[in-house]
């Protein structure tokens, strides 16, 4: 198993080490959360429930021009569009010394392509869609590699589904609380069913960036004079919203709830470009190895781990939730407290224009 | 012994005043003589200051004992649970006192933090961390000692009585015993934590006086670690009994009052090496469970 696991790991790393998806064109900055328009939900279900999917080039031409429009409507409201070029990732030294309490980071500057990413964490209620829709016994959402294990990615009752679900769906109070024990697999497919994939880490830190200063309003307007410096104080922010933990803005061990919340509570953690609990609730599986961009690491095994990011409700340190730590776990666990969100670009180089005739 | 007429009127540190006494000092826990100056006992390696409040049979702090093989996961849990009690607030505060107290909180969190599991204790006495605390209990304040016992010098207690003077004194004089059980090296099919938990608890038992109907003393079996065997998490009676079977059957068969719990520190653990030698790390801080063992062992004394 190991072995396979591997292989299938290379191919997964390799696949992401640059991020899918040519330049795009059109929306510039994101939108704050636009209420929900009536309507929309009862005359395409299918826009308002797998948007990107019906957006795919491959497809997008099967669908009317109301529904296109609105997928898009969901997509704007739903996800936040990051264009920010390039991120600072913070590494880990590994070689430092343990017992001393001096830690340099190695910084890495990346280039990431422009993408959207979801406000919210994937919630229950949103992942039963995938579950109804026969997803675990669809072969094209998972790798040749894991098809005969997707028989062991059941819940309670031993029905396909979450590990924590029972008879193959949540319990109604945690309906808008992010779905967790999923392992690192079903994450994928229910990314790959809704026509999106999990982001990768530097994605995820691109999403995070805070304001430019502390004190500067959380989607103030962009000084494009100074577009270097500004970059460079974002990516030093250690939370989203600035350097200092705040145990009102995420659910961490210190905000004193213990277990999940609906996926929609803390707003003031928002990050400037609209995206929600990045820090806190639960960690976030990402599409990127551990330990990628630190340096001198030497493990006893290599446990083919990947990279989790953000934080959860028993987090006990803030700044091991906080944009410069990176944690990890193995692609098979299915933690009570990791969960996930999801990415989109558009592929091949096309720009929204093309894709969607009107986005406005 | 304190003198009131030279003793500094704002030093907070009790240890201080021992300095001032003009006899040698006893120690409370292994009776041998120290040098007026000593902090720690220079037989055994007790603190002086915690040592001789123990021997004093009235009112003396009770002594809530950890015991577990080395590297099963005590000093992490000692160290973070003190943390978590030291930032409660309200009606279940918690205190401390002497600064040597704050010193595995401080070891430990800080170890943690920076993103690496403290190193082993050592078995030399005198580098041991003593916690010396306070909590509500029974509507007034119960005060309490946890010495961070190192592994090794157990098995050494348990395997020839007599080489570990401290160990054995500590062992008789305590109130309660908090056994760690390292959860996943017995998850991975080894039993050797299960023979030294029942090695440690006969040595316990033939303490405790010849063949009594069941041993009185307060016992809390701890599963460490259960981030390495997750399906025991919240089944501590159902999974303690298949991983330990021999340990469960004694306290079964000869305990009065014990309790199993399953604790973690960590959501999972790596090694990076150093060269020659690995040290481990914790992937994230997720304490788990930490505070009910304690808590359970505080309520059942008397
Ligand atoms: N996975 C995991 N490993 C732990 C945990 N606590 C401790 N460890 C591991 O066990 C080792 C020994 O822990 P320590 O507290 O020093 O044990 P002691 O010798 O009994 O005091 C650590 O270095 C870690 O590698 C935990 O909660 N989870
Ligand atoms: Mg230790």
């Amino acid at each position: 198993m190991i072995r396979w696991l591997s292989e299938y790991w290379q191919e997964v790393v390799a696949r992401f080490q640059v991020p899918a998806g040519g330049p795009v064109t059109g929306e510039a900055a994101s939108d704050p959360v636009a209420p929900v328009e009536a309507g929309e939900t009862c005359a395409f279900p299918l826009a308002q429930v797998r948007p990107a999917w019906l957006l795919a080039p491959l497809r997008v031409d099967q669908f009317s021009s109301e529904e296109r429009e609105a997928a898009w409507r969901v997509i704007r409201r739903t996800m936040a569009y990051i264009d920010v070029g390039k991120v600072v990732v913070r590494g880990r030294d590994w070689q430092a010394d343990p017992d001393s309490s001096s830690q340099q980071a190695v910084c890495t500057e990346v280039h990431v392509e422009p993408f959207w990413i979801d406000r919210y964490l994937v919630s229950n209620r949103q992942f039963a869609e995938f579950v109804r829709d026969g997803g675990y016994r669809q072969p094209e959402f998972w790798p040749q590699q894991v098809r005969d294990m997707v028989y062991e990615f059941i819940d309670q009752s031993g029905r396909p589904g979450p590990r924590f679900w029972e008879d193959g769906t949540f319990p109604a109070e945690l309906a808008d609380h992010p779905v967790v024990g999923v392992s690192w697999f079903e994450a994928c497919a229910y990314a790959a069913w809704a026509g999106k994939r999990l982001p990768t880490d530097v994605e995820w830190l691109a999403a995070s960036r805070g304001p430019a200063s502390p004190g500067a309003p959380a989607s103030g307007s962009r000084p494009t004079a100074t577009a270097e410096a500004w970059q460079q104080l974002a990516d030093a922010s250690a939370y989203p919203w600035g350097d200092l933990f705040d145990p009102q803005r995420a659910n961490l061990w210190e905000t004193g709830i213990g277990t999940t919340v609906p996926v929609d509570w803390f707003p003031g953690g928002d990050s400037p470009a609209g995206v929600r609990q990045l820090v806190g609730n639960v960690w976030e599986w990402t599409a990127t190895a551990f330990a990628q961009y630190d340096h001198g690491a030497d493990f006893e095994w290599t446990p083919l781990w990947v990279s989790l990011r953000g934080g959860a409700y028993d987090t006990y340190f803030p700044m091991q939730a906080s944009r410069w730590f990176q944690s990890a776990d193995w692609p098979l666990a299915r933690r009570r407290n990791v969960g996930f969100r999801c990415v989109w670009t558009l592929p091949d180089g096309g720009s929204l224009d093309s894709t969607i005739g009107s986005p406005t | 012994m304190n003198n009131s007429l030279t003793a500094p009127a704002a030093l907070p540190l009790t240890s201080y005043r021992l300095v001032q006494s003009a006899s040698p000092i006893e120690c409370g826990l292994c009776g041998e003589p120290n040098g007026k100056n000593a902090e720690r006992c220079r037989h055994c390696g007790a603190p002086l200051v915690l040592s001789q409040q123990l021997a004093n049979p009235k009112n003396a702090p009770r002594i809530l004992a950890v015991i577990g093989p080395p590297e099963s996961g005590k000093t992490c849990w000692i160290g973070l649970w003190s943390d978590i009690m030291a930032r409660r607030s309200g009606h279940d505060v918690y205190n401390t006192y002497g600064a040597f107290s704050v010193a595995i909180q401080h070891h430990v969190v800080g170890c943690l933090s920076r993103g690496w599991f403290p190193p082993a204790t050592e078995e030399d006495p005198t580098t041991w961390f003593w916690l010396h605390g306070s909590t509500h209990h029974r509507k007034r304040r119960l005060q309490f000692v946890v010495p961070d016992i190192a592994g090794r010098a157990v098995t050494a207690a348990v395997e020839a009585s007599g080489s570990q003077p401290l160990v054995a004194g500590l062992l008789q004089l305590c109130s309660a015993i908090l056994l760690t059980l390292d959860g996943e090296r017995l998850a991975a099919g080894d039993r050797a934590p299960d023979f030294w938990a029942l090695k440690a608890l006969h040595y316990l038992a033939d303490l405790s006086g010849p063949q009594p109907p069941a041993v009185a003393k307060p016992l809390a079996l701890v599963l460490t670690k259960v981030d390495r065997c997750e399906p025991a998490r919240d089944f501590p009676d159902l999974w303690l009994p298949r991983l330990a079977p021999a340990t469960f059957e004694y306290c079964r068969r000869r305990w009065k009052e014990w309790g199993m719990f399953c604790i973690s520190v960590a959501a999972g653990a790596g090694f990076q090496r150093f060269g020659a030698h690995v040290r481990s790390f914790p992937t994230r801080v997720e304490p788990f469970g930490l505070e009910q063992p304690f808590r359970w062992v505080l309520d059942r004394l008397r």
